[in-house]
């Protein structure tokens, strides 16, 4: 690697495959809780395997992004991290604080843990995706802003380049906006509100920009492409995200008892939310035909091309099928809903976390790229984990469909729990499609520890 | 140093696409340099990815008009995303909405796997469209032929 302190990112990368395994674990036994109602049960419950699902994801993403920062942005500022030290420290305590919490989900009542953890001093518990407790959250403000002065002062204090300053303004945004995870209005409405500010203006803001400045770094480094060029589309992407995006808000606004307008405001900017994605898509499939140099290692540019794909088809496809105020008047809530989540979250933030790790790991093992043998395991591996999220899309798709229909459109529509049991095919065929995703995860995992003939840095 | 050991380690450096490709660090034109490509075979793609995308209908009729007036262009890379788009928006078209129709036709409007099968059908294969229409509004602004797979014209040897 070209600086030593780029070093750091390796337990952040380390630690974001860990808790994505574990996150998948979850996944398939939330999954089979869906046909089997009592799987597991009183041992771990949905609310709390889903729970833990969510949160294990958004935290396993969070460390890929702090790993990639703390590997891009010395090479991109040409210089060392300002405090690798304070790099690790924060590792360990957003490792520990993440560990306690969900120890803690898995093994206290939620009620207590609440009671345990000053929910009573301020009431930020209870929605979803910021079950965090209290102080687990106040334990993220420090992290992040310990993370955020330091990545900062390292940018400050070497070169800035478009990728570092878009890569910044995401992740400045990613801080600024958990703020509100802080503000529970009694006010049902407000709450929800606000608590849309978090998530909407993550993965549909800010999360974009960090994962175009992820792309268009790993894009220079395979592709050999003019950074010029690159930077010019990155500031087409994020315009695009940022303009669509922003108001794009709207479209959660439909049924919580905000006004009217905002079903005019929220179907418009998010029909063109897709626009950003789809310029993604054609960014790198451009960049990688206009390559100037064949890369050796060709399974960072699959996972770099299959973001692309991905994400304009989770993000984009299956969230305009859905965005619409009078599409979404029956579909709201329902399973269509979880068939985009799974696909956008994939396609957009796992495979672009994949494609640093992917790039980044064997440099910072001392090689330039792995073995060939290593790296037909780990192709193999997207192509698995990425058909088993297409069918889990096409399954959940087909069975919120079917929902809708036979709970809101049907001329005696049924109860939620009766269509569970008339859906309960496609929740079977999800399922295996996730045992295959799983399956795929860990050839990844298994791609780390396979020899061959290396291509040793300075060869 | 990164950049030593990559190089060492690159199968072999790729020959620049054309020389016009080639960037400057004083005066990056996004146009030209972006697109070395004929502006007319970016333009097919463009409008064979609107119709699909934006203005359905109205992008194919200036699709159509677009192949009408330079049909005979005599550049053979125009002549050939011309031809691509056409021909795949009028099969593409004929077979995603079409077979979307039957599918409500044949099944019934009030039958509720219709929509999943409906649905789900023109999804996929709408996005597929899209996909594959990335690919050719890649070769055209690389300056490369493109054929459409499966319902794209066979490329002349």
């Amino acid at each position: 690697m070209k600086y030593k302190s780029q070093a750091v990112a390796m337990p952040y990368f380390i630690a974001a495959i860990g808790l994505f395994v574990a996150q998948i674990v979850f996944g398939l036994i939330l999954g089979m809780q869906y046909v089997v109602g009592d799987f597991l049960f009183p041992e771990i419950p949905f609310n709390v395997a889903r729970m833990v699902h969510t949160n294990l994801l958004i935290v396993w993403l969070l460390f890929g992004f702090m790993g990639a920062a703390y590997y891009m942005v010395p090479e991109e500022s040409e210089t060392e991290l300002f405090s690798p030290r304070l790099a690790l420290a924060m590792f360990w305590v957003f490792l520990i604080a993440g560990a306690l919490t969900i120890i803690g989900y898995l093994t206290v009542d939620y009620a207590t843990l609440a009671k345990y953890t000053g929910n009573d001093i301020l009431a930020t518990m209870g929605r979803e995706f910021l079950e965090q407790p209290l102080l687990t959250k106040i334990g993220i403000v420090v992290v992040a802003l310990v993370f955020l002065f330091n990545i900062t002062m390292t940018v400050l204090k070497g070169r800035k380049t478009a990728i570092s300053v878009v890569l910044l303004l995401g992740l400045w945004g990613l801080a600024i906006f958990f703020l509100f995870s802080f503000y529970n209005p009694t006010n049902l409405v407000l709450d929800k509100y606000y608590w849309w500010w978090v998530v909407h203006l993550w993965v549909e803001g800010v999360w974009e920009l960090i994962m175009a400045a992820l792309l268009a770094f790993v894009l220079i480094k395979v592709t050999g492409v003019d950074r010029e060029v690159i930077e010019k589309w990155l500031y087409v992407i994020i315009a695009l995200a940022l303009v669509t995006g922003i108001i794009g808000t709207g479209h959660h606004y439909y049924w919580i008892g905000t006004p009217e307008y905002w079903q005019w405001w929220g179907s418009i900017f998010s029909a063109l939310e897709p626009i950003p994605f789809f310029a993604m898509t054609v960014f790198a499939f451009n960049m990688v035909n206009r390559r100037r140099r064949e890369h050796p290692n060709k399974a960072a540019v699959l996972w770099a091309l299959g973001t692309g794909v991905m994400a304009f088809l989770g993000a984009g496809v299956w969230g305009f099928l859905h965005t619409l105020a009078p599409v979404n008047y029956y579909t709201h809530g329902s399973q269509i809903t979880a068939a985009h989540g799974h696909m956008a979250f994939y396609g957009a933030y796992v495979m672009v976390v994949i494609t640093i790790i992917s790039y980044a790991m064997p440099i910072l093992r001392g090689r330039a790229c792995n073995s060939p043998k290593a790296q037909v395991l780990e192709m193999w591996s997207f192509w698995l984990m990425t058909i088993a999220m297409v069918f889990i899309t096409l399954f959940l798709t087909a069975a919120g469909i079917l929902q809708v229909w036979l709970q809101r459109v049907a001329e005696e529509p049924m109860s939620f729990m009766a269509v569970q049991d008339q859906v309960a095919l496609f929740y079977w065929m999800r399922e295996w499609s996730g045992v295959v995703f799983f399956i795929g995860l860990l050839a990844y995992v298994a791609s780390f520890f396979v020899k061959g003939k290396e291509q040793p840095a300075g060869a | 140093m990164f950049a030593a050991p990559l190089e060492g380690c690159a199968i072999g450096a790729r020959p620049r696409i054309e020389d016009s490709t080639t960037m400057t660090h004083t005066d990056p034109d996004l146009l030209k340099e972006n697109m070395p490509g004929p502006p007319l075979a970016i333009l097919a793609e463009a409008l064979f990815l609107i119709n699909l995308m934006l203005l359905p209908v109205i992008g194919f009729v200036m699709l159509m008009l677009l192949w009408l007036v330079h049909r005979r262009h005599p550049s053979p890379l125009v002549r050939n995303h011309l031809q691509q788009t056409v021909a795949v928006s009028i099969k593409g078209g004929f077979i995603l909405v079409g077979l979307s129709v039957a599918i409500f036709l044949l099944g019934g409007f009030d039958n509720p796997w219709s929509w999943v099968i409906g649905v789900l059908y023109f999804v996929c294969l709408h996005a597929a469209l899209i996909i594959f229409g990335v690919m050719g509004l890649n070769a055209a602004i690389l300056r490369h032929p493109y054929r459409y797979p499966v319902l794209g014209p066979r490329l002349p040897d």
